[in-house]
């Protein structure tokens, strides 16, 4: 295997994680398209550098890291003599890890979510009908909205080659490549390029340590199976292993951070409400079809992180004293204050799971709080972060199960050569392995946040949250 | 359980799909009847690619072994909570692809149904040669003849124009 058939020029690209990083002329074209630069206008954390000042970088360099990282991986294999990978395979697989978050929203998922916000009113109002056939087909996904972006965009599509081509990169990253599966599970394995560069990245740009795996040893140990499967040698378990703590880390430390968690709550739920409340259908899609328009056309260059700046300072004069409220928080930069907090790492199958007992709490008590303060109910943010997984796909499972999965449901699991194998094992049958001990475990949070900007939020606040605190004892 | 594992349970239980993940069957029978829910417009906001069994969301798998893992409360937490008219309504008329039995057992004929509909879906085959071509080469028992039968159950049921 030869790493490209597309070997006219070569352009250097200066990374601060990865050093240099070499693109084809087809690869340096697409970069300069109007399509790819609008990603350095969306910030890779969302709003984290509101508490870590110096995470601004974007979604710009993380493409240009992961790609770079699939380059790296692609060589490895090359060296392998391995033939499941054509030239012209290689060069998509690369061109598809550059391309992977061109269809990030604003504020990357903070805007991508909205369908799935739950408000307050909704928690705490069990008995209502709950609907699941809505009205609207809710937004598509980031990895669905950049295939359509590949597919309709005019300036990617030519740096690409054509119609064809751009339908089949936008197949790799949105796994939805049916007659060439081998290649998405290279880009969607567990030790995935995407995770590889944005824990790197993202621990540099916050300033904490916690997202620095062993990045060379990995890709020095990663080899491909007959099958096609990616793995790592069993010398490098122990990277394999940091690695998967280092997202959790990053996860408690960084992402979940509680001021972070609180401001992009309360811009998610502030979208939804505005969203709904039809008083801003010329400044924010209504459902899925709108936003698959606007980013197929003109419109695209300005779906950037100021799309959603534009519609909370636009919201600070809004008539509903929540999404005024929810507004002003942001554009003051006062988060919503924490009440309460429960959070823990936990066996799916104990029976106090985190967080259940003081949701429970709050849906029968939290409407006689709220009235009791004079506080609309929406001002309090009741919230939950996915849960973080120690192993992505085994977490959830006991080690029993986890063993019982068929091959296709391991597919996003760490695999692991063991000696004298051709084909990997997941990292969850490492016997003695910490994912194989930690495989049940996962790490949930639920949170209750109150956004009170009145003249007397000083002095009610220690009272609400004194009341609040009693809901997290366990029975 | 948070909204969008309480609305999986319910529709799944008001589709007759058994919430079980016990074995492979049950969670292949579990992830596509949930991508045919979904392409009949009730939306449960799960996304889903293509594996070596066709469509299948990491995020439904999750979902349902923790729903599944809340045995004990339930029953007691479905019951706070009921389906709207129209989800009721559109899950009663799919409700015979996850119950009757036909020519093959469900969890083939599920798979036929849903993999079929997501090469369709996503533009990636139309005729059903090519579709069935692509089946073959992810290593389905499928043929021709089975595609073309899934394509008049998918028009059946409205999930195809």
């Amino acid at each position: 295997m030869t790493l490209s058939h597309d070997t006219h020029r070569r352009r250097i690209v200066v990374d601060n994680i990865h050093g240099d990083i070499e693109l084809s002329e087809t690869e340096w074209r697409v970069v300069n398209t109007a399509t790819f630069q609008r990603l350095r206008s969306l910030k890779q954390l969302g709003m984290g550098h509101l508490v870590y000042p110096n995470a601004t970088h974007t979604r710009f360099a993380h493409s240009l890291g992961v790609f770079g990282i699939m380059r790296r991986i692609l060589k490895q294999l090359e060296a392998q003599k391995s033939d499941l990978i054509t030239p012209a395979d290689a060069d998509n697989l690369r061109l598809a890890a550059l391309l992977h978050d061109i269809g990030h929203y604003p504020y990357s998922h903070l805007m991508e979510r909205i369908d799935r916000v739950e408000l307050t009113e909704e928690a705490v109002n069990a008995g209502a009908p709950i609907q699941a056939a809505l009205d609207k087909t809710p937004y598509p996904d980031h990895e669905e909205l950049g295939r359509h972006i590949l597919e309709s965009q005019d300036d990617i599509r030519e740096a690409l080659g054509g119609a064809d081509r751009a339908k089949a990169i936008g197949a790799i990253f949105s796994r939805t490549e049916g007659a060439n599966p081998q290649l998405s599970k290279l880009i969607h394995s567990s030790l995935d390029m995407d995770r590889l560069d944005y824990l790197l990245r993202d621990s540099r740009a916050a300033g904490v340590p916690y997202g620095e795996i062993d990045l060379n040893y990995l890709l020095n140990n990663i080899r491909i199976s007959p099958k096609g499967m990616l793995g790592v040698e069993r010398k490098a378990l122990a990277a394999a292993e940091h690695f998967l703590l280092a997202r959790l880390f990053m996860h408690r430390v960084v992402y979940y951070h509680k001021t972070t968690f609180a401001f992009e709550e309360a811009c998610r739920q502030l979208l939804r409400r505005a969203r709904d409340s039809g008083r801003y259908t010329a400044d924010l899609p209504t459902d899925g079809p709108a936003i698959v328009t606007l980013c197929g056309g003109a419109g695209l260059s300005s779906f950037t992180d100021d799309f959603v700046d534009r519609v909370v300072h636009k919201a600070v004069a809004d008539p509903d004293p929540v999404i005024e409220t929810l507004a002003r928080c942001i554009t003051s930069r006062k988060p919503p204050k924490l009440l309460a907090e429960v959070g823990r790492l936990q066996k799916s199958s104990d029976q106090y799971v985190a967080g259940k007992f003081f949701r429970e709490r709050c849906r029968s008590k939290l409407s006689a709080l709220a009235d009791k303060f004079g506080v609309p109910l929406g001002q309090f943010l009741l919230c939950g972060p996915k849960p973080i997984k120690v192993e992505e796909r085994g977490s959830l499972l006991t080690r029993d199960e986890a063993k019982d999965l068929e091959p296709e449901e391991r597919e996003e699991l760490i695999m692991v050569y063991e000696d004298g194998r051709d084909e990997p094992r997941s990292i969850v049958d490492i016997d003695g392995s910490l994912a194989n001990h930690l495989a049940d475990h996962s790490f949930g949070i639920q949170r209750l946040y109150l956004a009170d900007l009145s003249t007397d939020a000083e002095t009610r606040f220690p009272e609400i949250r004194a009341e609040v605190r009693k809901w997290t004892e366990s029975p | 359980m948070n909204r969008q594992q309480i609305l999986l349970a319910l529709t799944l239980r008001n589709a007759q799909v058994p919430l079980s993940v016990k074995t492979f069957d049950d969670r292949l029978v579990l992830q596509k009847a949930v991508y045919l829910l979904q392409a009949a417009n009730i939306h449960l906001g799960y996304r889903y690619r293509w594996y070596l069994r066709g469509p299948y969301s990491t995020d439904v798998a999750s979902d349902a072994f923790f729903v599944v893992g809340q045995s004990e409360s339930l029953n007691d937490e479905l019951q706070r909570w009921v389906l709207d008219d129209t989800s009721r309504q559109r899950i009663e008329q799919l409700k015979p692809l996850f119950t009757t039995n036909g020519p093959r057992p469900v969890p083939q004929r599920l798979e036929l149904l849903a993999s079929v509909l997501f090469l369709l879906k996503t533009n990636q085959a139309e005729a059903p040669d090519k579709i069935a071509r692509i089946l073959k080469i992810n290593d389905k028992p499928f043929n021709e003849q089975d595609v073309q039968e899934a394509l008049v159950e998918l028009r059946k049921y409205d999930l195809v124009a």
